[in-house]
């Protein structure tokens, strides 16, 4: 009798460890076709919005080959370049091609950073190249930052009521480094994502960790919630790029909070 | 001695069928095995987990790169509308000549917005500077910048030290300066403000032999705390030593470009 009980109890605890990875599974399975799905969508707009346009423009796209394509990203890249020039701040650029980040400031370079490894959305390879073209021809605005430091590293100090109660400033702590890890949001749908690419200890790049983790997770959310809702989910295109946190902390201290940004790929 | 390839291809095909019923047998016991152990039953669902995961994988990969752009294969043939002959190959080189034409003009363009005067930049973030001239480096060093405090005096009045980032030019030249100390310079240090003309406002020979305005009460000047120079700890100027100060003042004239990042 006892024995039998013992085989209940057993059994009951198998079928939770069951039931559990059917949850599990399910909710795997459900997010790997949300994704599916968002990048489906994704492609089918970006051609839609930045490619096919009526069937005149279908005509004149027949003339370009990938040579020309080619010559046409690098005349995008040189105008948006000399568009942002006109502006009175601090602008981007990313050259993937030349694997160089650069700040620049009414068309002369004030900052070059070498790119240390990058990656981008397949989706910038296998959606129409024109239509990526037309994208990348007009240089993106950042509608907003975030990142693991702060923008404007601001102190606030109280004025002393008389001489006495006076401190003297005391020179800054510079060995106190912060993890750089942070994105641009452009309004064009592109995501720049810089992160530094110094080795250091699993406890140090924790932060970086949990910034790219909370990154991903809210943004296959945002895909599966958009799909549920009938909704077309968002046009994202990430660019990831490691550079040194030295130069990631530079251009994210130099950038404006409307910051423009070219990139060339 | 053909009948004894036979029987040999006959034996071989045997041992085979045999070896490979041996085989499914194996299998077949160690699955059971596994479905009768917790590890090996958590070990399966990975499995059909991993398999999911792959298949779906592989869907995707195939939804993306596998399946031709349908528009763009139409749009390349042309879609009857211009078939690719030797006209379609005229256009293409018209089209690129052009191109690589105006490719030319905004690479002219895009040189001409590098000053062929020395300029300087000044990195905030790094507290460094670097003069140029086009593209030559002529000098590199150390300077201070703003540090970025927020003084908040006692009428909730509040001031940001911090050096203006963006481009300014260089107004005036100035030898021998002397610091005409603002209001926040005597509510830092808790003394009550005097008025405009008093002599406690003048401080002589804290701000280097030279400084070169920049607009706004922004200045490029000398500094006592010599030891500070590559920390962020000015109200707003830029310090330098002594030598890069008369370099810096010698090698840019009024109307010079300053870049600050």
């Amino acid at each position: 009798m006892y024995e039998n009980k013992d085989i209940q109890v057993k059994k009951r605890k198998r079928s939770w460890y069951r039931y559990f990875l059917y949850f599990l599974l399910l909710i795997l399975v459900f997010f790997s076709i949300t994704e599916v799905i968002t990048l489906i969508f994704q492609k089918k707009a970006i051609s839609l919005q930045y490619g096919q346009g009526e069937q005149s423009r279908k005509i004149e796209r027949a003339l370009y080959s990938q040579e020309t394509i080619e010559l046409l990203r690098k005349k995008s890249y040189l105008s948006g370049r000399i568009d942002m020039a006109k502006s009175d701040s601090i602008t981007l650029v990313v050259s993937l091609v030349d694997s160089v980040i650069r700040l620049e400031l009414k068309g002369v370079i004030i900052h070059r950073a070498p790119i240390l490894k990058y990656s981008k959305n397949r989706l910038f390879e296998s959606s129409d190249q024109f239509a990526i073209s037309n994208l990348l021809s007009v240089p993106g605005k950042v509608t907003s930052f975030e990142g693991t430091l702060p923008k404007e590293p601001m102190m606030i100090k109280i004025a002393p009521k008389d001489t006495s109660d006076a401190i003297p400033d005391i020179a800054p702590d510079t060995s106190k480094v912060e993890p750089v890890y942070y994105r641009l949001n452009l309004d064009n749908g592109i995501i720049i994502n810089i992160s530094e690419d110094n080795p250091k200890s699993y406890i140090a790049n924790m932060p970086g960790f949990i910034f790219n983790t909370n990154e991903k997770i809210s943004q296959i959310w945002d895909n599966a919630s958009s799909l549920l809702r009938g909704k077309r989910p968002k046009n994202i295109l990430y660019i990831r790029l490691k550079v040194d946190a030295r130069d990631g902390r530079i251009i994210y201290r130099a950038l404006p909070y409307k910051a423009r940004v070219t990139v060339r790929m | 001695m053909k009948d004894q390839n036979k029987l040999d291809i006959i034996n071989a095909k045997s041992h085979f069928q045999n070896a490979g019923k041996f085989a499914f047998k194996e299998f077949n016991n160690y699955y059971t095995q596994l479905k009768h152990n917790k590890l090996g039953i958590i070990f399966l669902w990975i499995w059909y987990i991993v398999r999911i995961i792959l298949t779906i994988l592989i869907f995707s990969f195939l939804m993306i790169e596998g399946v031709p752009n349908i528009s763009e294969i139409q749009v390349l043939t042309g879609s009857g509308k211009i078939s690719p002959d030797k006209t379609l190959a005229k256009e293409q080189d018209k089209l690129k000549e052009s191109l690589t034409k105006d490719l030319a003009q905004l690479e002219k363009r895009m040189n001409t917005f590098t000053p062929i005067y020395p300029y300087i930049i000044i990195n905030t973030t790094e507290n460094k500077f670097y003069v140029f001239k086009g593209s030559k480096l002529l000098k590199e060093g150390k300077c201070s910048t703003g540090s970025y405090i927020n003084l908040i005096g006692d009428n909730k009045k509040s001031w940001i030290f911090k050096t203006p980032r963006g481009e300014r030019k260089i107004l005036r030249k100035i030898t021998s300066p002397v610091w005409k100390k603002p209001d926040w310079a005597f509510i830092e240090e808790g003394i009550p403000v005097p008025s405009m003309s008093h002599s406690s406002r003048f401080e002589y020979n804290v701000l280097g032999d030279y400084a070169l305005a920049l607009g706004d009460g922004y200045l490029i000047h000398g500094t006592i705390y010599k030891r500070q120079l590559g920390m962020p700890v000015t109200h707003g100027c830029v310090r330098l030593n002594d030598d890069d100060l008369e370099f810096v003042y010698k090698n840019l004239t009024v109307g010079s470009r300053v870049f600050i990042y």
